[in-house]
């Protein structure tokens, strides 16, 4: 698999912001983050670089994430200890925004059976959608732990006016391998993403919330 | 949805700073060039190009006329470009008309045009920049601006998208993220005043709006939050106008309506990482996805790095079909494939030069007109297929171009 970055670049720099947070520890969990430089690229005339890309190993394991489910959903959830919620459930909320909205600020991402997915405008009305937290769809055909891994895993990236974007690929308490892994990964598909590929690449930076930068490319 | 871990390992990208030698050493054709051309049944060729612009513009947005005797291509130097669709000669060019506003100093594009649905001598255009124009193709194109709301009202200057309703009477705008406010602008188009807004549905910069084509109520609109949101105009307040919700779980691209052979509304929805999902509007459902190297692997490429999804349209026969192209070597890969339970290849489009941001099929004579990051317009039509006996296509090409009158007609 060409790349313009090697695997030996990628342990140096992901060791060397490890090593860095280790010597000043911080009080809460510093993320690790992917930072592209584009050239050649023109956000009025190019096409929009947006999406989400999912990755091998959760970047934010402190995600809380519900289940708006229907009965078999409920039931799988309250074994596995996730929290959801029904239709029922929902339906108490009577519409009222602020309650709405104060759901939406509990959790970080909601996973909705087909069934209720259908009713979410009826029972809550835009809240969640202002929110940026429409639920995403969970299907009877897959596994709901899988399914939740998956949002997990997610990550969304935008990029706006500035030629310059950043995503967040792991934390600092991830292994060495395991972030190796998600930025191999990240820059495979973000690069693929672009018009013109590694040409419209200008530089790569991967850093720790409070770290220094390390250039990868 | 985890297949997109095996897939990011193998991406096919190029290394090489030569994007030509790149592009020939990763992406290729996934079968020899006859096996092409018996996959892809339908050839179109190119009835008449035009290099729209001199400058280095982009063509951003077309539309047609209903009865396809006119096309508009917008620009992202804010510029409109009006093309008569000849039956003899191809495509003429009948007007230039500049819209960048001379107060603004920061660049401007064009978001949007239509015709009107009902009387195609008035075409409606945005720009990016805020600014909504009517012209009168009768009166010369005179320029009619829209009434300037009360200042009080903190209205987002960024228009992204637009789309006129079935009558032509409302005109709905998409706006960028403005201090954590999307919006939906309604326009009155006959008084060319705002009439209202949505503000709670979206939360991502707007990327598409198409209204029902038949329907004057109905609308669906697309987003970077990756929602697709269905509403019907017909109720008085958003939350209740607001039918259903799908969540693409990406970033929306593009949107459309079509409707399949038992008069069910379906939308297609391409993408920002080129994935194409069609959705059942009225029973809510997914109803089929279809993922980036599915689509690669449909129009027989090997790199998805090197392919993309320009548009899906319908047939008359009811089906839907979607155009997807490449990004070396000037997009010189075009081809189609018709959506059921898998994609089908459909048809090949040979001497492409760039880039496709837009395009508009008439469906009775299978014409297609694409414009992109070339500057050029073309105009493609299926060739006649000569030797093929067991050609059932029963459509006669109402619109035969023909391009210059040197070239013979093989019948």
């Amino acid at each position: 698999m060409a790349s313009k970055v090697s695997r030996d670049t990628l342990y140096e720099s992901v060791n060397a912001i490890l090593g860095f947070s280790q010597t000043k520890k911080r009080h809460f969990l510093e993320t690790v983050e992917l930072q592209i430089g584009l050239k050649n690229y023109d956000p009025q005339k190019d096409k929009r670089f947006s999406g989400t890309v999912k990755l091998k190993h959760i970047p934010r394991p402190k995600m809380k994430v519900c289940i708006l489910g229907d009965q078999q959903h409920c039931d799988e959830a309250a074994a596995n200890n996730i929290e959801c919620m029904d239709a029922e459930a929902l339906k108490k909320l009577n519409k009222n925004k602020k309650l709405v909205k104060k759901l939406a600020k509990s959790y970080d991402a909601f996973l909705a059976s087909e069934s209720l997915i259908k009713q979410i405008p009826r029972l809550l009305g835009p809240g969640l959608n202002k929110a940026g937290k429409f639920p995403g769809l969970l299907s009877h055909q897959e596994s709901m732990t899988s399914k939740i891994e998956e949002v997990k895993s997610t990550i969304k990236f935008q990029m706006k006016k500035v030629l310059c974007l950043s995503v967040a690929v792991g934390h600092v308490d991830m292994k060495p391998d395991e972030l190796v892994q998600n930025i191999h990964l990240s820059i495979n598909f973000l690069v693929s993403l672009l018009k013109k590929n590694w040409q419209n690449v200008r530089s790569l930076h991967i850093k720790t919330t409070m770290g220094p930068p390390q250039r990868l490319y | 949805m985890s297949k997109r871990i095996i897939f990011a390992e193998n991406l096919g990208l190029s290394s090489s700073d030569d994007e030509n030698i790149g592009a020939i050493e990763l992406d290729k054709d996934m079968c020899t060039s006859s096996e092409i051309d018996s996959l892809f049944k339908i050839k179109y060729k190119i009835a008449h190009e035009m290099s729209a612009t001199m400058k280095r513009e982009f063509i951003m947005k077309l539309c047609t006329n209903t009865s396809f005797t006119k096309v508009a291509a917008g620009t992202s130097g804010a510029t409109v470009y009006i093309y008569d669709i000849c039956q003899e000669r191809g495509l003429i060019k009948s007007a230039c008309l500049p819209c960048s506003s001379s107060i603004s100093d920061q660049p401007a594009s064009i978001c949007g045009l239509n015709f009107l649905n009902e009387d195609s001598s008035i075409l409606v255009v945005g720009t990016t920049d805020g600014h909504l124009f009517v012209y009168d193709v009768r009166e010369n194109y005179s320029r009619m601006s829209f009434k300037r709301g009360p200042k009080h009202l903190d209205v987002p200057k960024d228009y992204l998208c637009l789309d006129r309703n079935a009558n032509s009477r409302l005109l709905c705008v998409g706006t960028a993220n403005y201090r954590d406010m999307v919006q939906l602008l309604f326009f009155d188009l006959r008084q060319r005043k705002l009439m209202g807004c949505y503000s709670e549905s979206h939360q991502g910069d707007m990327t598409d709006i198409k209204f029902h084509p038949q329907n004057p109520d109905i609308l669906c609109t697309g987003s970077v939050d990756g929602l697709i949101n269905i509403f019907d105009l017909h109720e008085t307040s958003e939350e209740d106008a607001l039918l259903t919700t799908f969540n693409s779980e990406s970033c929306v691209y593009k949107l459309n309506w079509h409707k399949t052979l038992y008069e069910k509304d379906f939308i297609s929805c391409m993408t920002t990482t080129n994935d194409l999902k069609l959705y059942n509007s009225e029973e809510y459902d997914l109803v089929a996805e279809f993922e980036w190297p599915k689509i690669t692997d449909a129009i027989k490429r090997k790199a998805p790095s090197n392919c993309h999804l320009i548009n899906t349209h319908s047939t008359l026969d009811n089906k839907i079909f979607s155009l997807v192209g490449t990004n070396f070597n000037k997009g010189e890969i075009l081809r189609s494939v018709q959506l059921k339970d898998q994609m089908i290849p459909l048809a090949n489009f040979k001497g492409n030069k760039q880039i496709i941001r837009d395009s508009v099929f008439e469906m009775n004579s299978n014409a297609l007109i694409t414009g992109g990051e070339g500057g050029f317009l073309t105009l493609w039509t299926q060739e006649d297929r000569l030797n093929d006996s067991t050609q059932n296509n029963s459509q006669e090409l109402k619109h035969k171009i023909k391009r210059g009158s040197h070239k013979t007609n093989p019948y």
